[in-house]
């Protein structure tokens, strides 16, 4: 019973700390508050009888994280009836200029990376999230969406090339993503 | 500066607004209002769930015994200890049927336009998802979508409409109302697995 106890303070401790950072994770794959939420309710409510052995893994949160990414992934699948089709080049989104100096022009362009970023096919926009958000290495983005090293490095470039396109003229071409991501972590 | 470095820098930029535009998007949301108290009951059903398991491995366990002994005793009462035994067997079983995680209610999709128009489309058959379709919160044109849904709700993109189509296989809706709104959707939300849990 007490080690039942210690183990609930446990996981709250850990759900006080970071369930707001695997919200924002969460909010970013899906670009809904409810249904965020409801993804980190659910991750927490299957973690929960699992915690001793989660938290003996020594990374609570990736494997939380996990968990968030495939119930997303799962309702992204259960709805991939409906599809996306490009129309004609002049039907094309408004280009924003691309780092532009005027903070308006700016916020622009951070409105249109969104909006592209919510148009991505769920992989290439969870594989940005997870490399770009949570600066996770491109192994750890490969384990966290259960797929290949070389399907994280196509899906991270061709998904940066479809922002590009969506807020600026085409640059030059792109050099191979051999190093490490930006390597910030979500807050 | 070479091409080299001028790419880099480019990627770099993209990068960073990228990185600043999560930010940004993530910054308002506040914490997630969890419900603990549902967390936890998950977790003590499951317990309960494999409790039940466990019980009812062991009254197997005693009725083969008894099917044992019974059998090589002969005796009447002996089968009917073996039905009795039988039955809670059959009872613990049960703690495996209803799932512990609550399924969702029946699917349907609403969305509003900026003129006003709502629009609610109920998906057939027994999915358990709903579209939450929203807005652009800029409200820009430049960037509307458009639905085109199959006939009989058919509509065809209207002149000037902007960035991407939408298309809804008909095997996904049975209730049409006000395609004419369906032409102002912006943007398909994700998918929640319960509307009636809000």
């Amino acid at each position: 019973m007490a080690r039942e106890a210690e183990e609930d303070l446990s996981f709250d401790e850990f759900v006080a700390a970071r369930a707001r950072s695997l919200f924002r994770t969460a909010y970013l794959l899906v670009h809904h508050r409810e249904t965020a939420e409801d993804l980190v309710q659910s991750a927490l409510e299957r973690a929960y009888p699992r915690w001793r052995r989660i938290r003996g893994t020594g990374a609570p949160e990736a494997y939380i994280r996990r968990i968030i990414v495939n119930l997303a992934n799962d309702m992204w699948r259960a709805g991939r009836g409906v599809q996306w089709q490009e129309l004609e080049e002049d039907h094309q989104p408004r280009l924003v200029p691309q780092a532009a100096a005027d903070p308006a022009e700016r916020v622009a362009t951070r409105d249109a990376l969104m909006r592209a970023l919510r148009s991505l096919p769920f992989g290439m926009r969870a594989a940005l999230v997870l490399r770009h958000w949570e600066g996770l290495s491109e192994r750890e983005t490969a384990e966290a969406l259960g797929v290949s090293l070389g399907t994280v490095k196509s899906q991270t470039n061709r998904g940066l090339e479809r922002l590009r396109a969506a807020v600026g003229p085409p640059g030059p071409p792109e050099p191979a993503l051999a190093g490490p991501p930006s390597g910030r972590r979500a807050l | 500066m070479n091409d080299h470095d001028a790419a880099f820098i480019h990627h770099f930029d993209l990068e960073s607004e990228l990185y600043t535009a999560m930010a940004e998007e993530t910054d308002g949301l506040g914490p997630p209002e969890l419900d603990m108290d549902k967390v936890r009951g998950a977790g003590r059903r499951r317990r309960m769930v494999l409790a039940g398991s466990g019980a009812a491995v062991v009254l197997v366990g005693v009725a083969a015994v008894v099917l044992a002994v019974g059998g090589s005793g002969g005796s009447g009462s002996g089968g009917e200890t073996v039905a009795a035994a039988g039955s809670s067997s059959s009872h613990g079983a049960t703690t495996s049927g209803p799932s512990p995680t609550p399924t969702s209610a029946p699917p349907a999709i609403t969305a509003t336009g900026p003129d006003g128009g709502v629009v609610r489309i109920v998906p057939s058959g027994s999915g358990s998802v709903r579209y939450t379709l929203s807005l652009d919160p800029s409200g820009h044109c430049d960037h509307m979508l458009t639905m085109v849904l199959p006939p009989p709700f058919a509509t065809t993109p209207p002149s000037g409409t902007k960035a991407k189509v939408v298309t809804v296989p008909s095997s996904l809706w049975t209730t049409p109302a006000g395609s004419e709104a369906c032409r102002y959707i912006v943007d398909l939300g994700p998918l929640t697995s319960s509307p009636s849990s809000r």
